[in-house]
């Protein structure tokens, strides 16, 4: 088996997303200051019985993989584990591509948006037909205005929207502009000079509760060990894959910045290409499963691109 | 057996006919002399491709006359850049500036010369040093750093096959291009360029397209469009193809296109300039200037300061033409041998030409047949001598048609906004004849004239268009005369011509008439404009007018006898010439209805509505009919208001030259109509081709109907008009005369100067369609 598989199987590597599936709440390691994060968006938002008062925006931000997607999945799980049924989480992170422009992008959200509780039977046609009314109106402010008021507010519903990654500062100001009661935006954008930089005029622009900003990091010297040690990586009496030495993981994350999905990439990989080959072995003399060495690791890389060490 | 006919000759002369070799064109067999500014320049070029220079970005320019090889030189500079070692070979970029600006000249760079792929390859090689960069400090990844500097891997592939942080490594890059260019935009688009999803618009934005939205999203909201955002841009290219010491060699040739007297760059679009040349300094790249020395005067001084080196093209010498017939011949492999020529005769080629490469070498390809085509069964006989010089000089060195000149001359007069008219004495009974006589200012008599004139080789030719300048300056106080030469003048001559009129003659050169041409009529009516204006400039004026009529006259008295039999004949071939041109058009038009009584065919739309247009335009230019006829009815309605239509009618024909452009105005419909009428006998005729095309004896005869119909309209006075185009109908309304045409006299004269090429488009479209 693969120690950085996680599951279902046949996910791979993707984020981790417990809303959908709740085993994966055992996966997250305190790195990158992921966890610094959880704990800000839990105590900044507080009762989150709240939201029905006042909706939120909350912005993840970080270079590609460093976890932001997982780290706003389990934002979500927690507001859906706080709130029970009357929280709908919806994803729209795959609703549109980064080469739409900001308009295009923001309108296939909220079309989605409309399909999607439509699906959840959360809509009258009168609703329907309203939301349509302010999506071709081009005035999507409208739009989450009526699903906040007439959609949500007569169930008692939060709905929690994990919206498509963003490198626009624009759009994130503008779903801080969105953010009506019982709404929740889970934003998340790699910019992140160019949103903090603008986070002044969000806030601004946010409900009189304040909008989440949650910086998520690179590896510190001691996350990548952690990480390993976290999904047992470090076993030598593990059964059925070798083990990684500590030194070994240190030599890889040393004098560079590298991300917590670079590195689960890394040895994922490694593991996965010794299962395929079946080259896992077990010491004769130890009893030991084999371990995992740094040219081991190194040879690895230079397969990926396509060449020999 | 049926006899073959003998396979062509192939070609061996050793000149090219064009005697225009662009840069583009070089190749080994490109015959260059070694003049000392082509020295000079290549040493230039080798000290800058010199690795102990690399430090040093460097400015040429290069200046000359029209012909004498600039764009030559430049396209040697360029072959010699190009062909240096191949480890230090550098980007080499020709620009051309035709009539353009340096927006236009910057779309050339990027657009045609620096390909997308090619500029990617360059921000990729910016991208494989941030990546390594990031990864050279890691014992894991320093050596995957080292294939990164080396370009054994791809930077983009290394990022998505390891699964780097792209976000990272795309905004350091950006960072370091926005350092490196100086330009936020910059940073941004050019990153963008690797991003498979943006790379399209980012592109179209760096080749001068308004920005794509996804790009206004991200700040960029301008287009490269203006002179300064240009050579920006320019400036940063140079900076993208210096990295890792490269090489970047751009050399825009005909700059006094893109900075001239008519197209005065503004001091913002100077200043950037400037600045680019600094950039290209800064990136190690050396930018080639070429073009007629006035660019110089117009970059100003600031700029000259930063220019390194500044050759003058020279003329050819006779020992240059020598080597250059030898070594013609020799790329032929007929060794280095000057025979057809002589040494007198090149040296008589030289004089003629004045040195003029480009002329030189046009007349030595005719030469060259003309005297082997004179012995033809032994070509080792065949002699060049300095009377067939004389003789082909005056059929060649023109190479153009005068109709094909006139032609070019209503255009740049039309550009201008001038009236004209043609074949004007202002002198009667002396040859003060002005093929154009352009009126200008208040007085009579105050313009500008343009003569034609054929090559000028001997001293009678000389001698006449002297007499033809002192007899046109005589004949007004404010009187400019402008020779324009349509073939060669003998050096020796140019003195006496130079002081007979009022500006250097211009030789005749298709590339450069029409600027030149316009640059000239400026300057002088320029000064006609500015001497009226204050009482001590007048005053200077007319000093500088005394001491000219002075020598006018001394020169009239001694060339008057001389030339009274040449001037009467030849106003007379003048008048002929109008007169049977017209006789014939006339003919036609009137013989059609009566001997011929062809059907009536009716003309295809897309042809019928050039001439419906025209007139229509000018039906609303001359109303005086309708005005008359507006008379009548009022007097019919109403007798107090038929009083004030009378009146009102009298008024607008009280000036007597309203007379003559009711003719100018008859004449103009005659014309339209025989055109027509010729146009229709075309169609009636015409018999597609098998492959559906006119043949060509149907496109000649288009053709010479459309000439007939531009020679004529040429001698027309168009501007006559004027006088009726505030004539207009009154319609009669209780006591209220309203006015109900405004005047189009401006879009008549488009219609009807362009009418000739809309027509014979129009034409050749229509027949397409048949097909």
């Amino acid at each position: 088996m693969n120690p950085y598989q996680v599951p279902p199987a046949g996910s791979g590597l993707g984020p981790l997303c417990p809303y959908a599936h709740p085993e994966h709440e055992d996966y997250y390691v305190p790195v990158d200051n992921t966890e610094n994060s959880f704990e800000t968006f839990k105590r900044m938002l507080g009762d989150a019985a709240r939201l029905r008062d006042d909706g939120r925006l909350v912005v993840a931000l970080g270079w590609d993989g460093c976890g932001k997607t997982s780290l706003l999945n389990r934002c979500a799980a927690w507001v859906q584990g706080c709130l029970g049924d009357d929280c709908h989480v919806v994803s729209m992170g795959k609703m549109s591509r980064e080469r739409e422009t900001v308009e295009e992008r923001q309108r296939n959200v909220f079309q989605s948006l409309i399909y999607e509780l439509g699906d959840r039977e959360l809509l009258t046609p009168e609703h329907r037909l309203e939301m349509t009314g302010a999506l071709d109106k081009h005035n999507l402010n409208i739009g989450y205005y009526y699903v906040s008021r007439y959609v949500l507010k007569p169930k008692n519903a939060v709905l929690v929207i994990l919206l498509p990654r963003t490198e626009i500062r624009e759009e994130v100001e503008n779903y801080a502009r969105w953010a009506h009661p019982n709404l929740v935006f889970l934003a998340e954008s790699r910019m992140s000079d160019a949103v903090i930089a603008h986070w002044p005029v969000i806030q601004q622009v946010h409900n009189p509760s304040l909008p989440i900003r949650l910086d998520v990091g690179t590896l510190t010297e001691n996350d990548g060990w952690a990480f390993v040690q976290a999904r047992k990586g470090d076993r030598t009496d593990a059964l059925g894959y070798p083990f990684v030495a500590e030194e070994t993981i240190r030599r890889v994350t040393a004098q560079r910045e590298l991300s917590i999905g670079e590195l689960h990439d890394l040895l994922h990989g490694v593991y996965q290409e010794l299962l395929e080959n079946g080259a896992m072995w077990r010491s004769r003399s130890t009893g030991l499963m084999g371990e995992v060495t740094f040219e081991d690791l190194l040879s690895f890389y230079f397969r990926r691109l396509g060449r020999q060490r | 057996m049926s006899e073959r006919p003998e396979p062509a000759p192939v070609d061996d002369n050793p000149f090219l006919p064009m005697a225009v070799a662009t840069p583009r064109e070089f190749d080994d067999a490109t015959v260059t002399i070694v003049t000392p500014a082509v020295a000079e320049a290549v040493s230039l070029v080798d000290a800058f491709l010199r690795p102990s220079t690399r430090s040093v970005g460097n400015v040429i320019a290069i200046v000359g006359e029209y012909g004498t090889g600039k764009s030559h030189l430049v396209g040697t500079l360029l072959r010699h850049a190009r062909d240096t070692s191949e480890g230090d070979r550098p980007r080499v970029v020709l620009l051309e500036a035709r009539p353009t600006t340096f927006v236009d000249l910057y779309r050339q760079l990027i657009g045609d010369e620096l390909r997308k792929e090619d500029v990617s390859d360059r921000v990729r090689e910016f991208y494989a040093d941030v990546i390594a960069d990031e990864l050279s400090d890691s014992p894991f990844t320093t050596d995957i750093a080292d294939l990164l500097r080396t370009g054994q891997l791809d930077p983009v592939d290394v990022v998505h096959r390891l699964k780097l942080a792209e976000s990272r490594c795309l905004d350091s890059l950006r960072q370091v291009l926005e350092r490196v260019t100086n330009n936020a935009a910059f940073g941004v688009a050019l990153t963008l360029l690797l991003r498979h999803d943006f790379a399209d618009a980012a592109w179209e934005w760096l080749t001068g397209h308004q920005p794509d939205q996804v790009l206004v999203d991200r700040g960029i909201d301008t287009a490269i469009a203006t002179e300064e955002l240009a050579l920006e841009a320019m400036g940063v290219l140079a900076l993208l193809y210096g990295h890792r010491g490269r090489r970047f060699v751009v050399a825009i040739d005909e700059m006094n296109k893109v900075v001239s007297g008519n197209r005065e760059p503004t001091s913002r679009a100077i200043d950037m300039f400037q600045r680019m040349m600094e950039v290209f300094a800064a990136a190690q790249a050396l930018l080639v200037l070429a073009g007629l020395p006035e660019y110089l005067d117009e970059l100003g001084s600031a700029v000259r300061q930063r220019i390194g080196r500044i050759i003058a093209v020279s003329p050819l010498t006779v020992e240059n033409t020598i080597e250059y017939v030898k070594r013609s011949q020799e790329r032929l492999g007929r060794g280095q041998v000057l025979d057809p020529f002589t040494v007198d005769t090149v040296r008589y080629l030289v004089k003629l030409t004045d040195g003029n490469a480009r002329r030189i070498i046009r007349l030595c390809s005719h030469l060259y047949r003309r005297a082997v085509d004179a012995n033809p069964h032994d070509p080792a006989r065949a002699q060049v001598t300095e009377a067939m010089v004389r003789e082909v000089a005056r059929e060649h060195a023109g190479a153009a048609s005068a109709d094909h000149v006139r032609n070019e001359i209503r255009q740049v007069l039309a550009g201008l906004g001038l009236t004209y008219e043609r074949d004007v004495w202002l002198n009667p009974g002396l040859d003060s004849r002005a093929d154009y006589w352009v009126p200008f200012g208040s007085e009579a008599h105050s313009g500008c004239a343009l003569v034609l004139s054929e090559s000028v080789l001997d001293r009678s030719d000389c001698d006449a268009l002297v007499n033809r300048a002192t007899f046109l300056l005589a004949a007004g106080a404010q009187v400019g005369v402008i020779l324009v030469v349509v073939g060669l003048v003998h050096a020796d001559f140019m003195p006496q011509l130079n002081a007979a009129f009022s500006a250097e003659p211009i030789v005749y050169d298709q590339y450069t008439f029409n600027e030149t041409l316009s640059a000239v009529l400026e300057q002088h009516l320029g000064l006609l404009a500015d001497s009226g204006d204050d009482v001590s400039s007048e005053m200077r004026e007319q000093f500088t007018r005394l001491g000219r009529q002075q020598a006018n006259t001394q020169r009239m008295l001694e060339q008057a006898m001389k030339t009274l039999t040449a001037l009467r004949s030849s106003s007379d071939r003048a008048l002929s010439q109008l007169q049977q041109e017209m006789a014939e058009l006339t003919s036609q038009a009137s013989a059609q209805p009566t001997d011929q009584q062809a059907p009536t065919l009716r003309l295809p739309p897309v042809v019928l509505t050039q001439f419906t247009d025209a007139r229509a335009s000018l039906d609303a230019v001359d109303q005086v009919d309708a005005a008359l006829r507006a008379m009548f009815a009022a007097t019919e309605s109403d007798l107090v208001n038929a009083v004030d239509a009378r009146v009102a009618v009298r008024a607008q024909l009280r000036s007597p030259l309203v007379f003559s452009a009711l003719g100018v105005s008859t004449i103009l419909r005659m014309l339209l109509d025989t055109f027509q009428d010729g146009v229709n006998e075309w169609y009636r005729t015409y018999v597609p081709g098998p492959t559906g095309m006119p043949y060509p004896g149907d496109k000649n005869r288009l053709g010479a109907l459309c000439l007939a119909y531009d020679t004529v309209y040429e001698y027309i006075p168009f501007f006559r008009l004027e006088e009726i185009d505030q004539i207009a109908p009154y319609l009669v309304d209780g006591n209220l005369a309203v006015l109900v045409s405004p005047p189009q006299l401006a879009e008549a004269r488009e219609l009807f100067n362009g009418l000739s090429r809309r027509v014979h488009a129009a034409v050749l479209e229509s027949v397409a369609d048949w097909r």
